[in-house]
Protein backbone atom coordinates (compact mmCIF):
# COMPACT_ATOMS: atom_id res chain seq x y z
CA UNK A 1 0.00 0.00 0.00
CA UNK A 2 2.31 2.37 1.11
CA UNK A 3 6.41 2.18 0.29
CA UNK A 4 8.39 3.93 3.25
CA UNK A 5 10.66 5.66 0.71
CA UNK A 6 12.00 8.71 2.29
CA UNK A 7 13.19 9.71 -1.10
CA UNK A 8 9.58 10.09 -2.27
CA UNK A 9 8.39 14.24 -2.09
CA UNK A 10 4.93 15.17 -0.26
CA UNK A 11 3.50 15.59 -3.79
CA UNK A 12 4.53 12.16 -4.82
CA UNK A 13 3.12 10.62 -1.18
CA UNK A 14 -0.11 12.71 -1.24
CA UNK A 15 -1.07 11.71 -4.73
CA UNK A 16 -0.16 8.30 -4.11
CA UNK A 17 -2.59 8.75 -1.27
CA UNK A 18 -5.28 10.20 -3.37
CA UNK A 19 -4.90 6.79 -5.48
CA UNK A 20 -6.00 4.65 -2.87
CA UNK A 21 -9.21 3.22 -3.03
CA UNK A 22 -10.24 3.75 0.72
CA UNK A 23 -9.15 6.94 2.65
CA UNK A 24 -10.41 5.52 5.81
CA UNK A 25 -8.31 5.87 9.77
CA UNK A 26 -5.84 2.86 8.83
CA UNK A 27 -5.10 3.89 5.26
CA UNK A 28 -4.22 7.11 7.06
CA UNK A 29 -2.56 5.47 9.78
CA UNK A 30 -0.04 3.25 7.19
CA UNK A 31 0.66 6.58 5.89
CA UNK A 32 1.44 9.07 8.56
CA UNK A 33 3.44 6.07 10.18
CA UNK A 34 5.25 5.88 6.45
CA UNK A 35 5.94 9.50 5.85
CA UNK A 36 5.75 11.61 9.23
CA UNK A 37 7.31 14.32 8.47
CA UNK A 38 4.19 14.95 5.83
CA UNK A 39 1.72 13.82 8.91
CA UNK A 40 -0.10 17.81 8.92
CA UNK A 41 -0.91 17.43 5.22
CA UNK A 42 -2.07 13.80 4.63
CA UNK A 43 -4.22 14.39 7.70
CA UNK A 44 -5.73 17.68 6.22
CA UNK A 45 -6.17 16.29 2.44
CA UNK A 46 -7.71 13.25 4.47
CA UNK A 47 -10.39 15.53 6.32
CA UNK A 48 -10.70 17.23 2.82
CA UNK A 49 -11.69 14.23 1.17
CA UNK A 50 -13.59 13.48 3.82
CA UNK A 51 -15.66 16.12 3.81
CA UNK A 52 -18.49 16.64 1.25
CA UNK A 53 -18.39 18.22 -2.40
CA UNK A 54 -19.59 22.24 -2.11
CA UNK A 55 -21.21 22.30 -5.04
CA UNK A 56 -23.18 25.93 -4.57
CA UNK A 57 -26.00 25.57 -6.08
CA UNK A 58 -27.21 29.36 -6.64
CA UNK A 59 -26.11 31.88 -9.53
CA UNK A 60 -22.21 32.71 -9.51
CA UNK A 61 -21.05 35.93 -8.06
CA UNK A 62 -20.43 38.76 -11.07
CA UNK A 63 -16.51 38.66 -9.67
CA UNK A 64 -16.81 34.76 -10.27
CA UNK A 65 -18.17 35.36 -13.90
CA UNK A 66 -15.69 37.86 -14.55
CA UNK A 67 -13.20 36.13 -13.52
CA UNK A 68 -13.89 33.42 -15.54
CA UNK A 69 -14.16 35.49 -18.76
CA UNK A 70 -10.40 36.66 -18.31
CA UNK A 71 -9.14 33.18 -17.82
CA UNK A 72 -10.68 32.21 -21.01
CA UNK A 73 -8.74 34.79 -22.79
CA UNK A 74 -5.45 34.51 -21.48
CA UNK A 75 -6.35 30.35 -21.70
CA UNK A 76 -7.12 31.57 -25.81
CA UNK A 77 -3.71 33.98 -26.05
CA UNK A 78 -1.73 31.09 -25.12
CA UNK A 79 0.00 29.52 -28.13
CA UNK A 80 -1.04 25.91 -28.50
CA UNK A 81 1.76 23.13 -28.11
CA UNK A 82 2.05 21.59 -31.14
CA UNK A 83 0.42 18.05 -31.85
CA UNK A 84 1.78 15.05 -33.80
CA UNK A 85 0.45 16.11 -37.52
CA UNK A 86 2.34 12.74 -38.58
CA UNK A 87 3.27 9.39 -37.55
CA UNK A 88 6.49 10.13 -35.98
CA UNK A 89 7.41 6.22 -35.86
CA UNK A 90 6.82 6.26 -40.03
CA UNK A 91 10.07 7.86 -39.41
CA UNK A 92 12.24 5.77 -38.54
CA UNK A 93 13.57 3.84 -41.71
CA UNK A 94 16.82 3.03 -43.31
CA UNK A 95 19.55 5.47 -41.67
CA UNK A 96 17.62 6.78 -38.85
CA UNK A 97 15.88 3.31 -37.98
CA UNK A 98 19.65 2.24 -37.92
CA UNK A 99 20.93 4.93 -35.63
CA UNK A 100 17.65 4.90 -33.32
CA UNK A 101 18.09 0.78 -32.88
CA UNK A 102 21.84 1.49 -32.34
CA UNK A 103 20.61 4.36 -29.57
CA UNK A 104 18.55 1.84 -27.52
CA UNK A 105 21.02 -1.05 -27.99
CA UNK A 106 18.28 -3.16 -29.74
CA UNK A 107 18.02 -5.07 -33.08
CA UNK A 108 16.35 -3.22 -35.76
CA UNK A 109 12.98 -5.62 -36.02
CA UNK A 110 12.53 -3.69 -32.65
CA UNK A 111 12.18 -0.41 -34.13
CA UNK A 112 10.31 -2.34 -36.58
CA UNK A 113 7.61 -3.16 -33.72
CA UNK A 114 7.90 -0.02 -32.90
CA UNK A 115 6.73 1.65 -36.39
CA UNK A 116 4.05 -1.13 -37.05
CA UNK A 117 2.81 -0.37 -33.28
CA UNK A 118 3.15 -3.89 -32.34
CA UNK A 119 4.55 -2.64 -28.90
CA UNK A 120 1.67 -1.67 -25.86
CA UNK A 121 2.86 2.07 -24.88
CA UNK A 122 2.18 1.05 -21.40
CA UNK A 123 4.69 -1.52 -21.31
CA UNK A 124 7.44 0.32 -22.34
CA UNK A 125 9.76 2.08 -19.50
CA UNK A 126 9.97 5.63 -19.10
CA UNK A 127 13.45 5.87 -20.17
CA UNK A 128 12.56 3.83 -23.59
CA UNK A 129 9.56 6.60 -24.60
CA UNK A 130 12.08 9.49 -22.98
CA UNK A 131 14.15 8.40 -25.73
CA UNK A 132 11.70 8.73 -28.86
CA UNK A 133 10.58 11.71 -26.98
CA UNK A 134 13.78 13.35 -27.84
CA UNK A 135 14.71 11.78 -31.03
CA UNK A 136 10.96 12.87 -32.20
CA UNK A 137 10.89 16.37 -30.24
CA UNK A 138 7.79 15.39 -29.00
CA UNK A 139 6.25 15.89 -25.62
CA UNK A 140 5.86 11.84 -24.24
CA UNK A 141 1.90 12.03 -24.40
CA UNK A 142 2.49 12.35 -28.17
CA UNK A 143 4.92 9.60 -28.30
CA UNK A 144 2.33 7.45 -26.52
CA UNK A 145 -0.91 8.74 -28.40
CA UNK A 146 1.29 7.37 -31.69
CA UNK A 147 1.42 4.52 -30.22
CA UNK A 148 -1.94 3.99 -29.81
CA UNK A 149 -3.00 4.49 -33.65
CA UNK A 150 -4.27 1.85 -35.43
CA UNK A 151 -1.14 0.16 -37.16
CA UNK A 152 -0.42 1.14 -40.45
CA UNK A 153 -1.79 -0.46 -43.47
CA UNK A 154 1.34 -1.54 -45.10
CA UNK A 155 2.74 -3.84 -41.76
CA UNK A 156 2.11 -6.79 -43.13
CA UNK A 157 4.62 -8.34 -40.99
CA UNK A 158 3.14 -11.69 -39.15
CA UNK A 159 4.55 -12.12 -35.33
CA UNK A 160 4.12 -14.78 -32.96
CA UNK A 161 3.07 -13.58 -29.44
CA UNK A 162 3.26 -15.99 -26.07
CA UNK A 163 2.32 -12.87 -24.05
CA UNK A 164 -0.38 -11.51 -23.15
CA UNK A 165 -1.73 -9.33 -25.78
CA UNK A 166 -2.40 -5.78 -25.01
CA UNK A 167 -4.27 -3.02 -26.17
CA UNK A 168 -5.69 -3.86 -29.99
CA UNK A 169 -3.60 -7.02 -29.85
CA UNK A 170 -0.46 -4.97 -29.41
CA UNK A 171 2.14 -6.83 -27.45
CA UNK A 172 4.63 -5.99 -24.14
CA UNK A 173 7.94 -4.56 -24.86
CA UNK A 174 9.48 -7.68 -22.67
CA UNK A 175 7.55 -10.04 -25.16
CA UNK A 176 9.07 -7.76 -28.42
CA UNK A 177 12.59 -8.11 -26.70
CA UNK A 178 12.15 -11.93 -26.27
CA UNK A 179 10.97 -12.47 -30.53
CA UNK A 180 14.06 -10.40 -31.20
CA UNK A 181 16.36 -12.48 -29.28
CA UNK A 182 17.28 -10.01 -26.80
CA UNK A 183 19.82 -11.66 -23.87
CA UNK A 184 18.05 -11.72 -20.26
CA UNK A 185 21.11 -9.74 -19.09
CA UNK A 186 20.16 -6.97 -21.99
CA UNK A 187 16.62 -7.31 -21.71
CA UNK A 188 17.08 -6.47 -17.85
CA UNK A 189 18.64 -3.65 -18.55
CA UNK A 190 15.97 -2.61 -21.05
CA UNK A 191 13.09 -2.71 -18.86
CA UNK A 192 14.73 -1.39 -15.92
CA UNK A 193 12.30 2.01 -15.10
CA UNK A 194 14.94 4.70 -14.29
CA UNK B 1 -8.95 8.71 -30.28
CA UNK B 2 -9.09 9.08 -26.77
CA UNK B 3 -5.53 10.00 -26.17
CA UNK B 4 -4.16 8.23 -23.20
CA UNK B 5 -2.31 9.54 -19.76
CA UNK B 6 1.03 9.37 -19.57
CA UNK B 7 1.16 9.80 -16.15
CA UNK B 8 3.19 6.82 -14.34
CA UNK B 9 2.46 5.62 -10.43
CA UNK B 10 5.45 4.78 -8.36
CA UNK B 11 5.18 1.31 -9.56
CA UNK B 12 5.69 2.69 -13.41
CA UNK B 13 2.02 1.39 -14.27
CA UNK B 14 0.36 4.66 -16.41
CA UNK B 15 -2.73 6.01 -14.88
CA UNK B 16 -5.49 5.46 -16.39
CA UNK B 17 -9.26 6.43 -16.13
CA UNK B 18 -11.94 4.63 -14.55
CA UNK B 19 -13.73 2.91 -16.68
CA UNK B 20 -17.12 4.44 -16.85
CA UNK B 21 -15.23 7.33 -17.83
CA UNK B 22 -13.20 6.02 -20.08
CA UNK B 23 -15.93 4.13 -22.27
CA UNK B 24 -18.18 7.81 -21.55
CA UNK B 25 -15.47 9.56 -23.58
CA UNK B 26 -15.73 7.25 -26.80
CA UNK B 27 -19.30 7.40 -26.85
CA UNK B 28 -18.95 11.90 -25.86
CA UNK B 29 -16.36 11.84 -28.63
CA UNK B 30 -18.97 10.65 -31.38
CA UNK B 31 -21.53 13.34 -30.16
CA UNK B 32 -22.72 16.29 -32.01
CA UNK B 33 -20.62 19.63 -30.66
CA UNK B 34 -23.87 21.27 -29.77
CA UNK B 35 -25.67 18.27 -28.15
CA UNK B 36 -22.02 18.01 -25.99
CA UNK B 37 -22.36 21.22 -24.90
CA UNK B 38 -26.03 20.68 -23.63
CA UNK B 39 -25.30 17.81 -21.70
CA UNK B 40 -21.92 19.76 -20.09
CA UNK B 41 -24.98 22.48 -18.88
CA UNK B 42 -26.31 19.54 -16.78
CA UNK B 43 -25.54 20.09 -13.30
CA UNK B 44 -27.38 17.36 -11.48
CA UNK B 45 -24.96 14.65 -10.76
CA UNK B 46 -27.77 11.90 -10.73
CA UNK B 47 -29.06 12.77 -14.09
CA UNK B 48 -28.79 10.08 -16.59
CA UNK B 49 -26.63 12.26 -19.24
CA UNK B 50 -24.13 14.21 -16.95
CA UNK B 51 -21.16 14.63 -18.07
CA UNK B 52 -18.44 14.24 -15.34
CA UNK B 53 -15.77 17.48 -14.98
CA UNK B 54 -13.05 14.58 -15.67
CA UNK B 55 -14.70 14.55 -18.95
CA UNK B 56 -14.82 17.94 -19.78
CA UNK B 57 -11.68 18.27 -18.72
CA UNK B 58 -10.60 15.69 -21.53
CA UNK B 59 -12.55 17.83 -24.47
CA UNK B 60 -10.85 21.42 -22.85
CA UNK B 61 -7.11 19.71 -23.27
CA UNK B 62 -7.81 18.55 -26.78
CA UNK B 63 -8.73 21.97 -27.82
CA UNK B 64 -4.59 22.24 -29.07
CA UNK B 65 -5.39 20.17 -31.39
CA UNK B 66 -8.87 21.95 -32.87
CA UNK B 67 -9.29 25.15 -34.50
CA UNK B 68 -12.85 25.29 -33.08
CA UNK B 69 -12.63 28.15 -30.45
CA UNK B 70 -15.94 28.69 -29.82
CA UNK B 71 -16.92 25.18 -28.97
CA UNK B 72 -13.46 25.41 -26.49
CA UNK B 73 -14.82 28.53 -24.95
CA UNK B 74 -18.27 27.14 -23.78
CA UNK B 75 -16.78 23.97 -22.47
CA UNK B 76 -13.86 25.70 -20.79
CA UNK B 77 -16.15 28.32 -19.36
CA UNK B 78 -18.47 25.47 -18.16
CA UNK B 79 -15.51 23.56 -16.50
CA UNK B 80 -14.36 26.66 -14.84
CA UNK B 81 -17.83 27.49 -13.55
CA UNK B 82 -17.86 23.82 -11.91
CA UNK B 83 -14.37 24.31 -10.18
CA UNK B 84 -16.13 27.40 -8.56
CA UNK B 85 -18.75 25.78 -7.66
CA UNK B 86 -16.55 22.93 -5.90
CA UNK B 87 -14.56 25.41 -3.70
CA UNK B 88 -16.37 26.46 -0.85
CA UNK B 89 -17.43 30.31 -0.52
CA UNK B 90 -16.78 33.06 2.07
CA UNK B 91 -19.67 33.42 4.30
CA UNK B 92 -21.59 36.66 3.28
CA UNK B 93 -20.53 39.37 5.70
CA UNK B 94 -17.09 39.14 5.43
CA UNK B 95 -14.53 39.14 8.80
CA UNK B 96 -10.86 37.51 9.38
CA UNK B 97 -12.24 33.99 8.13
CA UNK B 98 -14.31 34.86 5.35
CA UNK B 99 -11.17 36.82 3.99
CA UNK B 100 -8.97 33.78 4.38
CA UNK B 101 -11.85 31.68 2.85
CA UNK B 102 -11.94 33.90 -0.09
CA UNK B 103 -7.83 34.18 -0.68
CA UNK B 104 -7.64 30.40 -0.71
CA UNK B 105 -10.67 30.57 -3.45
CA UNK B 106 -8.37 32.80 -5.26
CA UNK B 107 -5.74 30.80 -5.36
CA UNK B 108 -7.50 27.37 -5.67
CA UNK B 109 -8.57 29.34 -9.20
CA UNK B 110 -5.13 30.64 -9.92
CA UNK B 111 -3.57 27.21 -9.92
CA UNK B 112 -5.91 25.49 -11.93
CA UNK B 113 -5.70 28.40 -14.53
CA UNK B 114 -1.77 28.08 -14.71
CA UNK B 115 -1.98 24.19 -14.97
CA UNK B 116 -4.37 24.55 -17.84
CA UNK B 117 -2.04 26.97 -19.50
CA UNK B 118 1.21 25.12 -18.78
CA UNK B 119 -1.02 21.78 -20.07
CA UNK B 120 -2.23 23.89 -23.02
CA UNK B 121 1.31 25.39 -23.91
CA UNK B 122 3.12 21.96 -24.07
CA UNK B 123 1.24 18.99 -23.31
CA UNK B 124 2.07 17.33 -19.83
CA UNK B 125 1.27 14.96 -17.63
CA UNK B 126 0.37 17.57 -14.31
CA UNK B 127 -3.23 17.17 -15.55
CA UNK B 128 -3.73 13.16 -16.00
CA UNK B 129 -4.51 13.10 -12.21
CA UNK B 130 -7.87 15.35 -12.96
CA UNK B 131 -9.26 12.95 -15.41
CA UNK B 132 -8.73 10.13 -12.94
CA UNK B 133 -10.50 12.08 -9.54
CA UNK B 134 -11.31 15.22 -10.36
CA UNK B 135 -13.13 15.99 -7.60
CA UNK B 136 -10.37 15.04 -5.41
CA UNK B 137 -7.81 16.87 -7.44
CA UNK B 138 -9.62 20.01 -6.51
CA UNK B 139 -9.40 19.12 -2.94
CA UNK B 140 -5.20 18.79 -3.52
CA UNK B 141 -5.29 22.46 -5.21
CA UNK B 142 -7.08 23.19 -2.35
CA UNK B 143 -4.98 21.61 0.20
CA UNK B 144 -1.72 23.53 -1.10
CA UNK B 145 -3.71 26.98 -1.39
CA UNK B 146 -5.00 26.92 2.31
CA UNK B 147 -1.39 25.56 3.51
CA UNK B 148 -0.15 28.91 2.02
CA UNK B 149 -2.76 31.04 2.94
CA UNK B 150 -2.54 29.94 6.11
CA UNK B 151 1.36 30.46 6.45
CA UNK B 152 1.41 33.91 5.10
CA UNK B 153 -1.58 34.59 7.68
CA UNK B 154 0.83 33.19 10.50
CA UNK B 155 2.82 35.32 9.76
CA UNK B 156 1.18 38.44 10.28
CA UNK B 157 -0.63 37.60 13.01
CA UNK B 158 -0.35 35.35 16.89
CA UNK B 159 -1.20 32.09 15.75
CA UNK B 160 -3.58 29.70 18.06
CA UNK B 161 -1.86 28.75 21.03
CA UNK B 162 -0.36 25.18 21.06
CA UNK B 163 -3.89 24.19 23.37
CA UNK B 164 -0.82 23.49 25.96
CA UNK B 165 -1.30 26.58 28.26
CA UNK B 166 -4.56 25.30 30.03
CA UNK B 167 -7.80 25.21 29.60
CA UNK B 168 -10.25 28.24 29.42
CA UNK B 169 -13.08 28.07 32.01
CA UNK B 170 -15.84 28.14 29.74
CA UNK B 171 -13.74 25.14 28.00
CA UNK B 172 -13.48 23.56 31.15
CA UNK B 173 -17.54 23.18 31.36
CA UNK B 174 -17.62 21.72 27.62
CA UNK B 175 -14.78 19.70 28.48
CA UNK B 176 -17.15 18.14 31.43
CA UNK B 177 -20.64 18.18 29.80
CA UNK B 178 -21.38 15.40 27.44
CA UNK B 179 -20.49 14.93 23.99
CA UNK B 180 -23.32 15.31 21.89
CA UNK B 181 -21.75 14.16 18.80
CA UNK B 182 -20.72 10.70 20.80
CA UNK B 183 -22.92 7.26 19.87
CA UNK B 184 -25.49 7.06 17.06
CA UNK B 185 -25.86 10.41 15.60
CA UNK B 186 -21.97 10.31 14.36
CA UNK B 187 -22.97 7.04 12.71
CA UNK B 188 -26.04 9.50 10.56
CA UNK B 189 -24.39 10.20 7.21
CA UNK B 190 -26.07 13.47 6.59
CA UNK B 191 -25.14 14.96 10.06
CA UNK B 192 -21.42 13.71 9.37
CA UNK B 193 -21.65 15.99 6.09
CA UNK B 194 -22.70 19.05 8.08
CA UNK B 195 -20.18 17.88 10.89
CA UNK B 196 -17.58 18.11 8.29
CA UNK B 197 -18.81 21.02 6.73
CA UNK B 198 -18.39 23.24 9.88
CA UNK B 199 -15.51 21.47 10.78
CA UNK B 200 -13.74 23.00 7.88
CA UNK B 201 -14.22 26.22 9.30
CA UNK B 202 -12.24 25.48 12.03
CA UNK B 203 -8.04 26.29 12.66
CA UNK B 204 -6.41 24.08 11.63
CA UNK B 205 -5.48 22.21 14.66
CA UNK B 206 -9.30 21.89 15.60
CA UNK B 207 -10.02 20.39 12.30
CA UNK B 208 -7.21 18.13 12.63
CA UNK B 209 -7.93 16.80 15.89
CA UNK B 210 -11.55 16.47 15.15
CA UNK B 211 -11.37 14.34 12.02
CA UNK B 212 -9.05 12.11 13.63
CA UNK B 213 -11.62 11.65 15.99
CA UNK B 214 -14.38 10.64 13.57
CA UNK B 215 -12.08 8.84 12.20
CA UNK B 216 -11.60 6.94 15.51
CA UNK B 217 -8.23 7.51 16.70
CA UNK B 218 -7.53 7.79 20.60
CA UNK B 219 -6.33 11.03 21.52
CA UNK B 220 -3.53 9.41 23.76
CA UNK B 221 -2.21 6.22 24.52
CA UNK B 222 -0.41 3.95 27.11
CA UNK B 223 1.18 1.37 24.05
CA UNK B 224 3.90 3.83 22.95
CA UNK B 225 3.66 1.71 19.46
CA UNK B 226 0.39 2.96 19.22
CA UNK B 227 -0.95 5.86 16.86
CA UNK B 228 -2.48 8.33 18.41
CA UNK B 229 -3.30 12.22 17.47
CA UNK B 230 -1.27 13.25 19.91
CA UNK B 231 1.52 11.69 18.22
CA UNK B 232 0.59 12.59 14.77
CA UNK B 233 0.05 16.06 15.64
CA UNK B 234 3.73 16.20 17.84
CA UNK B 235 1.77 17.70 20.19
CA UNK B 236 1.13 16.60 24.29
CA UNK B 237 -1.96 14.65 24.68
CA UNK B 238 -3.06 17.79 27.14
CA UNK B 239 -2.91 19.86 23.52
CA UNK B 240 -5.19 17.49 22.01
CA UNK B 241 -7.60 17.80 24.44
CA UNK B 242 -7.31 21.42 24.79
CA UNK B 243 -8.02 21.73 20.87
CA UNK B 244 -11.01 18.93 20.93
CA UNK B 245 -12.99 20.89 23.57
CA UNK B 246 -12.09 24.32 21.80
CA UNK B 247 -13.40 22.35 18.51
CA UNK B 248 -16.69 21.20 20.36
CA UNK B 249 -17.53 24.49 21.77
CA UNK B 250 -17.88 26.17 18.02
CA UNK B 251 -19.59 23.77 16.76
CA UNK B 252 -22.06 23.30 20.13
CA UNK B 253 -22.81 27.01 18.91
CA UNK B 254 -22.82 26.48 15.61
CA UNK B 255 -25.16 23.33 15.70
CA UNK B 256 -27.06 24.76 18.86
CA UNK B 257 -27.50 28.25 16.64
CA UNK B 258 -28.36 26.29 13.68
CA UNK B 259 -30.99 24.10 15.48
CA UNK B 260 -32.83 26.87 16.68
CA UNK B 261 -33.52 28.49 13.20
Amino acid sequence: MTSNDSAMSVDEVLEQFMMEDRHDGEVLESYVRAHPLFAAQLIDLSRLIATPEADYEGPLLAIDESRIDASWIAYSAVAAGDAPKEDPFAALIGERGKAMSVALGVPRQVITCFRERRVDPSSVPAPILRRFSEEFELPMAHVIAAMRLPAPASSGRSFKADGKPGVAGQISFEQVLIDAGVSDTDRALLLADG
Amino acid sequence: MIVPLTKRKKDGTLYERPDPIGSLLARLDELPRDEMIERARIRDRAHPDYVPSECLLHFVRGSRRDNSEAWFERLYKILQERVRRLVPRAEEGGGGASLTRERIRDAVFGRFDELLAADRRRPGDKLDFFEVRFDMAIKRLRLDAQDKVWREENRTRPVEGDGDEGLLPEVEAAAASTNPFDGEVFSDPLFRERLYVAIDALPPEQSRTMHLLLLGWPTHSGDPEMMTIAKALECTDRSVRNYRERAMKTLLALFNHGDDQ
